[in-house]
């Protein structure tokens, strides 16, 4: 029962931190209203991007995990604080509104928050042994038994003798030891059950974002959106569908791939197309690909792919050749993660541990 | 086993495709939609804008087979390219077509009926994701309560026996959990090792290489049931791995052969019996000069 507890109160942490990290972007966003979804796609985003750019260095470096635990939470504890005291108008404003809505139309306030809670059950209550687990948490368990930075290979239990190229940058799982250290969560809770928890909630606000943007904020519309979506995540399932990951192996990296991160750049595009030349879309673009790689070493080859398919298709239908050099410089931080995964697989690049 | 560019040649892609969607049939109702429905739908003009060129991208690209058999040989990503398929969004222009075609309903009614036909076409087109048919789990770790048992038994008893390093032989299940659940046991088979010997069947070679042939060895009786093994190789590979405990399957059939060869079985789980290695506990004992009492 303790553990159930401490699950509802870890989706809550995770949920006002990236509501805070969100916030230091969306609350300054001057051509649009404040819109806590919105704040926590981009706030999950920024957090994952942020952490990424603190820990490979620290990886590199052999510092103990301790040291990152202590560094990273320093730097979320100052972001909630920041945002706490900057923006709590804002956040209660949002939450008056969600109020609001409730009060003027509960069925269709409560049609999304239900979709969202039968998946996240869904997700959570079944027992999942996949054997890229033994990879993937077996690294986060590693990490923090042996206070280090994923220096021991979770398939041999030794210590490595060479930087794994292909994963250390998707520093997705050490953010999840960070926790599992600093909290004392059992990483098998964290991974499987928190993050799944987390995930499934994420993957809904990108869907609902999208659904908001499509239907022009219409509640019935949108609600409706989130519930054929459940039905399609559940009756999709086959080994290899993004659905399958974000139901049954939401602790890898790719399951966020898959379900937030291929969607959520979908929605970026869709509002480039309305306004190619707004700024804050071509950072929130490069945002989402510098954080991709952070959360998944396969976004590194999808992510550009799929970047550069919209962005092609935005630039033919503008006449303009400029979206392309934009997307191209937004791509960077995934193709310069790629040259390097290249190089360490040709044999050009060995970084010993 | 994923499908390799190298043996399907030119139709890799398709094949890929249909692994994709195994028994389901939700690509052929996306396109369906896609093309009864929204292709004359005024309102989803500026969706079409968005994903035709996409698709038409994406069809030119990473689902050329053309393109793709170079890239995909020459980075060997053959088991990696169904996350291309991921870039398809079915997950948004399904239910975006389902909305639409619900909301142009004009009465509740029809609005109710064409909600539950569509919901009844994605449930009959679909695989559901239960039907691999996971058990429910019954801790937070979501893993077999096996596994939690078995590492408390066995961690009481190395603790009772002031032992540090604790070598395990876990079943097969089991080991892949065990890094997971509680990395501080030595795990007396790493993860590659008892995969390559389950998946090849291998047996041990004439090579010296100690190490991995006792490896080998202990697989062979403990996982792939080779109970014509001399218990002196078996016992052999036991002191060899430095193994103090054996978890094996409660309806393995060795059970009479593990203890012939010095296996006392200490407690046993739904599944599984723990057993504990005497003569590697006999040993530890005479090391620290333990005087065996006989009566």
């Amino acid at each position: 029962m303790i553990e159930i507890l401490v699950c509802g109160l870890m989706l809550v942490y995770y949920l006002i931190v990236y509501t805070a990290f969100g916030s230091l972007i969306t609350s300054r966003w001057k051509k649009e209203h404040f819109s806590l979804t919105m704040t926590v796609m981009i706030g999950f985003f920024l957090f994952y991007g942020l952490f990424q750019v603190i820990a490979v260095p620290c990886t590199f470096l052999r510092l103990p995990l301790t040291w990152l635990c202590g560094i990273w939470m320093t730097v979320a504890a100052a972001v909630v604080i920041y945002a706490a005291v900057t923006c709590r108008g804002l956040w209660l404003e949002a939450g008056r509104a969600v109020w609001r809505q409730f009060r003027r139309e509960p069925f269709w306030t409560l049609v999304p928050l239900l979709a969202v809670a039968a998946q996240t059950v869904f997700v959570v209550m079944w027992q999942t042994d996949y054997w890229d687990a033994t990879y993937y948490i077996g690294d986060v368990s590693l990490s923090v038994y042996t206070n280090t930075i994923s220096l021991y290979d979770p398939l041999t239990g030794d210590i490595r003798s060479v930087f794994d190229i292909r994963h250390c940058f998707a520093t997705y799982l050490m953010q999840d030891a960070v926790v599992c250290k600093t909290f004392g969560i059992h990483p098998l809770i964290e991974t499987k059950t928190i993050m799944g928890a987390v995930i499934t909630v994420l993957n809904n606000v990108v869907v609902y974002n999208i659904a908001r943007l499509f239907f022009k904020g219409n509640r019935e519309r949108t609600g409706l959106m989130l519930v054929f979506a459940l039905l399609v995540n559940l009756f999709t399932y086959t080994s290899y569908t993004a659905s399958s990951f974000l139901l049954l192996r939401t602790y890898e990296g790719k399951a966020v791939l898959g379900s937030v991160i291929i969607p959520a750049v979908i929605y970026v595009a869709a509002r480039l197309y309305q306004d190619y030349k707004n700024t804050a879309l071509w950072w929130l673009l490069f945002l989402l690909c510098q954080s991709s790689c952070a959360i998944s070493s396969s976004a590194m080859m999808v992510v550009p792919v799929e970047v550069g398919a919209l962005i092609l298709g935005l630039a033919v239908w503008k006449r303009d050749i400029r979206p392309l050099g934009k997307a191209l410089l937004c791509m960077l931080p995934c193709l310069v993660i790629m040259a390097l995964y290249v190089a360490s697989a040709v044999g050009l690049l060995t970084i010993y541990v | 086993m994923p499908i390799q560019v190298s043996d399907a040649g030119w139709s890799f892609i398709y094949d890929c495709l249909r692994e994709y969607q195994g028994e389901s049939l939700f690509l052929v109702f996306a396109g369906a939609m896609l093309l009864l429905f929204w292709l004359r739908d005024p309102q989803s003009r500026k969706l079409r804008l968005l994903l035709w060129p996409y698709f038409t991208i994406l069809v030119c690209t990473v689902y050329n087979i053309v393109i793709m058999r170079i890239f995909i040989q020459a980075l060997g990503l053959s088991s990696e390219y169904y996350r291309f398929f991921w870039l398809l969004p079915i997950g948004i222009v399904i239910p975006y077509v389902c909305v639409r075609l619900v909301s142009r309903q004009k009465s509740r009614g029809r609005k109710v009926l064409v909600f539950a036909v569509l919901a009844a076409v994605i449930v009959a087109a679909g695989t559901p994701a239960w039907s691999r048919n996971l058990p429910l789990t019954s801790n937070p770790y979501r893993i077999p309560d096996d596994m939690i048992i078995a590492c408390d038994v066995i961690k009481q008893d190395a603790k009772r026996e002031r032992l540090e390093d604790v070598g395990v032989f876990f079943d097969f299940d089991l080991n892949l959990l065990i890094t997971q659940y509680d990395p501080s046991f030595r795990v007396v088979i790493p993860y590659e090792n008892m995969m390559t010997t389950v998946n090849t069947g291998r047996t041990v070679d004439d090579t010296d290489n100690v190490w991995l042939n006792s490896r080998i060895r202990l697989v062979e009786l403990l996982v792939l049931d080779r109970y014509w093994i001399p218990h002196e190789e078996f016992m052999n590979a036991l002191n060899n791995t430095d193994t103090a405990y054996v978890v094996y399957d409660l309806d393995g059939p060795c059970h009479d052969y593990l203890q012939a060869a010095g296996l006392a079985e200490i407690a046993r789980t739904e599944n599984y019996v723990i057993y504990k290695y005497g003569w590697y506990f006999d040993e530890l004992h005479r090391s620290r000069g333990y005087v065996k009492f006989q009566f």
